[in-house]
């Protein structure tokens, strides 16, 4: 094989090594997404706020399926409710979109029973979070729930 | 020597100040990126004509809508193309700088009719997500809308 040749195979092989490190790259963070996702919901359901201090970055927004927006104060403050009282919570049908190396977006759906600022409330919503990495840490930048038609 | 360690503070301050200013600028920068093209996007809306819209949602772009339904670029430039707006407007159009990304938030008013041709009157709340592509474009990933329960 002429020098040229093997300058052409080794580019090849690397340009190979390099797109399969991207997609595991990616795949792994689809997956911890996923886990975060979960986490996330069962800090909810404790009423414990230091996950959502850990991973809700600055700027943070949640618009619930009620009409309300809440701000990453106002999220923070309504876990440490402790009022608010969730009886049952879950999400599934977790699926993630990854956008380079430091933006995704994950879809679920999340049926819930809790009583929360002293009214009861129960529904199915479909929920769209955007996450950022923020210095390797996965952080939520917005959350938007609305209800799922006839559930 | 007392001298040199002020004229060395003074600079390393110089230059996070600097540094600062220029995330800041950055931001902003970002912010009105995405808001000129927010409002390209309900242009497209006051024109019913979709093309202004179809070169500003990214490939993977999904769209939920408020009554749950989730449908892809393609779908949602298809429903676009049958509604028939008459009036549309945005109210309280919020935009956020993250690292690589960009959150729109606000409300949604319009009237006409949607694209089965019944009457449409929507009050919703969005939220759009976007992210500065490879090429330098922002391009809009995710688009979320509720109702406002009145």
């Amino acid at each position: 094989m002429t020098t040229r040749g093997t300058a052409l195979v080794f580019i090849a092989a690397l340009s190979c090594v390099a797109l399969s490190v991207n997609l595991h790259a990616q795949g792994d963070a689809a997956q911890q997404i996923k886990e975060l996702q979960q986490q996330s919901r069962d800090a909810q359901m404790k009423n414990d706020a230091s996950w959502a201090q850990q991973h809700l970055a600055d700027g943070f927004v949640a618009g619930n399926s009620w009409g309300d927006w809440e701000t990453k104060d106002e999220f923070i403050k309504d876990l440490e409710n402790k009022t608010n009282k969730w009886k049952s919570g879950s999400i599934s049908e977790v699926q993630v979109a990854t956008f380079g190396s430091n933006t995704a977006v994950s879809h679920y759906t999340f049926t819930y029973d809790a009583e929360l600022r002293g009214t009861h409330r129960a529904r199915t919503v479909i929920c769209s979070d955007t996450w950022i990495n923020d210095s390797g840490t996965w952080k939520t930048a917005a959350t938007h729930c609305s209800m799922v038609k006839g559930k | 020597m007392k001298r040199m360690w002020m004229w060395c503070l003074v600079g390393l301050l110089s230059l996070g100040s600097a540094a600062l200013s220029q995330d800041n600028s950055a931001r902003s920068g970002t912010e009105k990126a995405v808001a000129a093209l927010e409002q390209q996007w309900l242009q497209s809306q006051k024109t019913n004509n979709p093309d202004l819209v179809a070169p500003l949602l990214a490939d993977k772009f999904v769209n939920t809508a408020r009554d749950g339904k989730v449908t892809g670029k393609a779908e949602s430039l298809a429903a676009a193309k049958a509604t028939k707006y008459e009036a549309v407007a945005y109210d309280d159009l919020k935009v956020t700088a993250f690292l690589h990304a960009a959150i729109a938030t606000g409300v949604f008013k319009a009237k006409g009719t949607d694209s089965l041709g019944k009457p449409l009157d929507t009050h919703e709340r969005f939220t759009d997500t976007w992210v500065k592509m490879p090429n330098g474009q922002w391009q809009c990933i995710a688009s979320h809308q509720s109702s406002i329960e009145m």
